[in-house]
């Protein structure tokens, strides 16, 4: 039994209205002087004992009306099995149609088996009348209604996802459902699942739950303990001596142990193999390393696949896709100076992350402290991090013009109080790109860039400038900042008051300086969350350093770089990307990236264009843990997420229960009016 | 006919008797309407001294036809009698608390006994008996010794005018009393609710017995106090000795009655194994039925 407005149960507390009555009872009586008071007294004790279980039995009845008026407020229901000729079942059948559903052992398939359920599903529930949503879990792609036969026909249709799971599509339509339905319409769910951590963990961040009428489930398991080993992460680590340097990471995820050949191959071309011997949930990490030959260097991205061999009850995580973009620039050296390590470190973290690098394949970061400056730290590195304009620059002021002269970039920050001789002193060589003056202390916020002031400036690039004309820095709260002289070649963005700016760029010959108006502890924040310090950096760093590996996994969108010239080789602004050769999904462009939304299948992703750009798509990450969860968790995980509206939840295996909803408002109204009846009646009797 | 009975009724109705007042004008209508409900009167002498003759007239008792005279004259005369006092009647009017109850649309039970006790006096001094009057509670409270002159009456009158009912009822100890005082053997009519223990009235009408007085008791109750007809929520209070009882007349009604019945029927066979005369009489019910009771007694001494 189920309430549909439970709250007002909370009015049978009136209950103690009655109680309070009975306790309290203060009768009025009418005083009429009497004779025979003896016959009174003497009929009175016969009487009394009968007219206390009278008098119980008033206040119970009262008690019982007042139960049930709350009662018939929370508007009451059961499920009663009913004939099921004379009812609408709504059947939705999830079906888990994930990668570990293939797992096959000989002859043996999860997938089969989840088939041959859901068709026997849907046979013993033929009816007419009957409904059948199948929903595919991972694509989350629910068909329209069918008939137990067509449904039969779509069943046919299915093929593994490869999303993640989720219950949106399912959750729409349930409710709509649920809102339309009639009295003898009963909304049933099916599950079938194997149930593993992945589709576990993806239920059970469901945030919503949903009612239903029956709720059932069937686990789909290998039928022997499942081997399967997967490579659960590749990586690119490094492209030195035309030697592609690689790790891999195999897990056991299966039950048994297993001993694999794992090797990397780009086309004909292998890696060095290495024999791995795992036990159950074991992981181990492997170093592989391709030759690159001379053909291959020309290439922008490489299409390498780990794999693991020979195969087991799982294929599809055996084999592990990356497209490698080889680095051809020359590695740039970055040097960090700051008070102390907590400056540098920010510096530092904000870099690597706006940068979008955290290998160093092509940043190579040195971090200095102001009083361990000296001439020397300028020789080897392109680029140099000030957090704050200090004394020791000034002194060292010939080597930073010849490092700018050079072609080096260095960007000051206003961290604290400024030196202000040191200023005079770089300002005067040109080394920063203007002179801070006077510290204003309140909350500000940049006026955005104006969008052509800057287009001709040949100070910075084009692309990164655009991307820089998207970004909002009105959106970057500032504590402070310093009303500064501009140097008269300087270029001024992002206009804070009539004699400051956020950013101050100037070139010196070959090198470029830019002094960016906020103290670098005020640029935490900015650094690491505000999109406009990735475009400095950008800026800094030049559009083709950025991220040199695609993997991706099947549920995530593909985000390709190819850069701001690659569609103006496209005689269409859009592009498709290709799976195979019947598999193709339109790409949307954003900036210089190509965007694919997910989900995607196992293997690689391409353009069509040239030069063809790879990803590599590989299995969501656990989803092929094949790992059996208990009946206890997946019963309190699917109950969470479906509500049956029984107190009890009943869940049955392959089976099904056919229940009507029934309203208990008439019966209750019927009760409710004998109680009263019968209340009247020994209240009359009792004269009360 | 029906004119006749409903006159009749006029006149016995308590209520209407008391709107009358006076106690004389009541005792008088009582009884004149009581005659006229029962003409032609069989009740007319009761005495063996020869007065006079009349005219025979329908409905006259044959064994009162003066046969010589009707042998002399060939008419048919009737033989009247000088009526004599021969009989002392005590009216025993029961004057407790418990007497001034009264329901609502009836008369109070002191009422009703005192137009039943005038009546009485005043036919019973019309027929020259000796009537004495005795007002009790828990001890006499008036006593009237028993005379047989009309004049006699005024005084009846008055002391049932001015008798206020106050007091328990000792029933006992006044039929005791009362025994001891009258001697000379007589009727004894007990006007009183008895409301008293049931041994107490037996011990004392007994009494009465042994001195060879005829008894005639007219149990006066209520209609509330037979029916407990009462609605809602009623607090009683005794009247005499004050107790208090909450109560749902509906609920106990039934049990009550039963309990009265019993009392009454006990009383009833009491009396009745004791050849004592008792009449229940309700206070909603017109004095005729009493009136009548006395006379049958009266006339079987005659």
């Amino acid at each position: 039994m189920g309430f549909t407005q439970f709250l007002f149960m909370l009015g049978s507390l009136a209950v103690a209205g009655p109680i309070m009555a009975h306790l309290f009872n203060r009768t009025r009586y009418k005083r009429v002087p009497f004779t025979m008071v003896r016959f009174l007294e003497l009929s009175h004790k016969q009487t009394q004992s009968r007219r206390r279980i009278k008098d119980m039995l008033i206040l119970l009845l009262r008690c019982a009306i007042i139960c049930l008026i709350a009662f018939l407020f929370t508007r009451p229901f059961y499920y009663s099995s009913i004939p099921a000729e004379s009812t609408t079942d709504i059947h939705f059948l999830v079906i888990d149609d994930s990668l570990s559903m293939t797992c096959t052992q000989e002859s043996d398939s999860c997938w089969d088996r989840m088939l041959d359920a859901a068709r026997q599903y849907i046979k013993k529930n033929d009816r007419p009348r009957n409904v059948f949503y199948l929903y595919s879990a991972t694509t989350g792609f629910l068909g329209s209604r069918h008939t137990a036969q067509s449904a039969q026909s779509e069943l046919k249709q299915l093929k593994p996802g490869t999303g993640r799971t989720e219950l949106l599509a399912l959750a729409t339509r349930l409710n709509q459902e649920y809102k339309s339905k009639g009295t003898a319409d009963n909304i049933n769910v099916f599950v079938i699942s194997d149930f593993t951590p992945s589709f576990i963990d993806t239920m059970s961040k469901q945030t919503q739950s949903y009612t239903v009428n029956e709720l059932g489930y069937q686990v789909i398991h290998p039928q022997d303990e499942a081997d399967n080993m997967a490579i659960t992460h590749g990586d690119f680590i490094k492209f030195v001596d035309n030697k592609l340097i690689l790790s891999a990471t195999i897990t056991n995820h299966g039950y048994v142990s297993g001993r694999r050949l794992i090797k990397a191959a780009i086309g004909s071309l292998n890696s060095n193999e290495y024999f791995i011997t795992l036990e159950p949930g074991q992981s181990e990490t492997k170093t592989l390393t391709l030759d690159i030959t001379d053909s291959l260097k020309d290439k922008t991205v490489l299409p390498v696949e780990l794999s693991l061999t020979p195969n087991d009850d799982l294929l599809l995580d055996d084999k592990y896709s990356i497209a490698v973009n080889i680095n051809k620039q020359r590695e740039k050296k970055v040097l960090l100076l700051g008070d102390n390590y907590e400056q540098t470190f920010l510096m530092k973290t904000a870099l690597e992350t706006l940068s979008g690098s955290s290998h160093q394949n092509f940043l190579t970061v040195h971090t200095l402290n102001f009083d361990e400056f000296s001439a020397a730290s300028l020789r080897a590195i392109d680029i140099l991090f000030v957090s704050r304009i200090h004394p020791v620059l000034a002194r060292h002021s010939n080597q930073l013009k010849q490092f700018l002269k050079a072609g080096g970039n260095t960007v000051f920050f206003t961290t604290g109080d400024l030196d202000s001789s040191a200023i005079t002193e770089l300002f005067d060589k040109g080394i920063i790109a203007a002179a801070p003056r006077r510290k204003v202390e309140k909350i500000v916020s940049p006026k955005p860039i104006e969008p052509y002031s800057f287009s001709d400036d040949n100070i910075f690039e084009p692309a990164a400038l655009s991307i820089l004309n998207q970004y909002k820095p009105q959106a970057i709260p500032m504590w402070s900042y310093y009303q500064s002289l501009a140097a008269p070649d300087a270029l001024t963005l992002c206009n804070i008051d009539p004699q400051a700016y956020l950013i101050y760029a100037k070139p010196l010959e070959a090198g470029r300086t830019m002094l960016i108006n906020s103290g670098i502890d005020d640029s935490t924040s900015a650094l690491l969350k505000r999109p406009i310090i990735l475009a400095l950096c950008r800026l800094l760093l030049g559009p083709q350093q950025s991220i040199s590996t695609f993997s991706f996994s099947t549920d995530e969108d593909i985000v390709l770089p190819v850069g701001s010239n690659f569609w103006d080789r496209m005689s269409k602004k859009e592009t498709y990307i290709f799976y195979d050769e019947k598999n193709k999904k339109q790409a949307h462009t954003s900036g210089s990236h190509i965007v694919c939304p997910a989900p995607h299948p196992v293997g690689w992703a391409r353009t069509i264009s040239q030069p063809v750009y790879y990803a590599g798509i590989c299995p969501i990450e656990k989803e092929t843990l094949l790992i059996r969860s208990d009946t206890e968790h997946v019963e309190a995980i699917l109950g969470s997420v479906f509500k049956t509206t029984e107190s009890e939840r009943k869940f049955v295996e392959a089976s099904v229960v056919f229940k009507q909803k029934r309203e208990l408002d008439k019966y209750i109204v019927i009760l409710l009016l004998f109680l009263i009846i019968l209340d009247m009646t020994i209240a009359n009797r009792m004269q009360r | 006919m029906i004119k006749t009975r409903r006159k009749q009724n006029k006149y016995l109705d308590p209520v209407m008797l008391g709107k009358l007042k006076n106690m004389e004008l009541i005792a008088r209508c009582a009884v004149e309407g009581f005659y006229t409900g029962l003409h032609p009167s069989p009740f007319h002498g009761f005495s063996v001294e020869y007065s006079d003759h009349r005219d025979y007239q329908p409905g006259d008792e044959l064994r009162y036809l003066d046969w010589k005279t009707f042998g002399r004259s060939d008419k048919l005369y009737v033989k009247q009698f000088q009526q004599e006092t021969n009989v002392n009647v005590y009216i025993l009017l029961d004057s407790s608390k418990s007497m001034a109850f009264g329901s609502e649309g009836s008369v109070r039970k002191i009422n009703y006994a005192s137009y039943l006790s005038a009546a009485l006096c005043y036919m019973m001094l019309k027929q020259n008996d000796s009537v004495g009057l005795a007002t009790f509670a828990q001890d006499i409270m008036q006593w009237i010794p028993p005379r047989s002159r009309y004049t006699h009456l005024h005084q009846l009158l008055v002391a049932l005018e001015q008798n206020e009912p106050k007091g328990q009822t000792y029933l006992a100890q006044v039929l005791h009393t009362i025994a001891e005082r009258s001697r000379r053997r007589g009727i004894v009519i007990l006007i009183s609710d008895l409301l008293d223990d049931v041994e107490n009235i037996k011990s004392g009408l007994a009494h009465l017995k042994y001195l060879k007085h005829d008894v005639i008791v007219f149990h006066t109750l209520d209609r509330q106090e037979l029916e407990l007809d009462y609605e809602g929520q009623i607090q009683f209070e005794d009247m005499e000795s004050k107790s208090v009882i909450r109560a749902f007349p509906k609920s106990v009604r039934k049990t009550y009655r039963k309990n009265v019945k019993d009392f009454l029927d006990e009383v009833q066979y009491s009396a009745g194994i004791s050849e004592i005369d008792y009449f229940l009489t309700n206070t909603s019910e017109p004095l005729n039925k009493a009136l009548l009771a006395y006379l049958n007694r009266r006339r079987r001494l005659g």
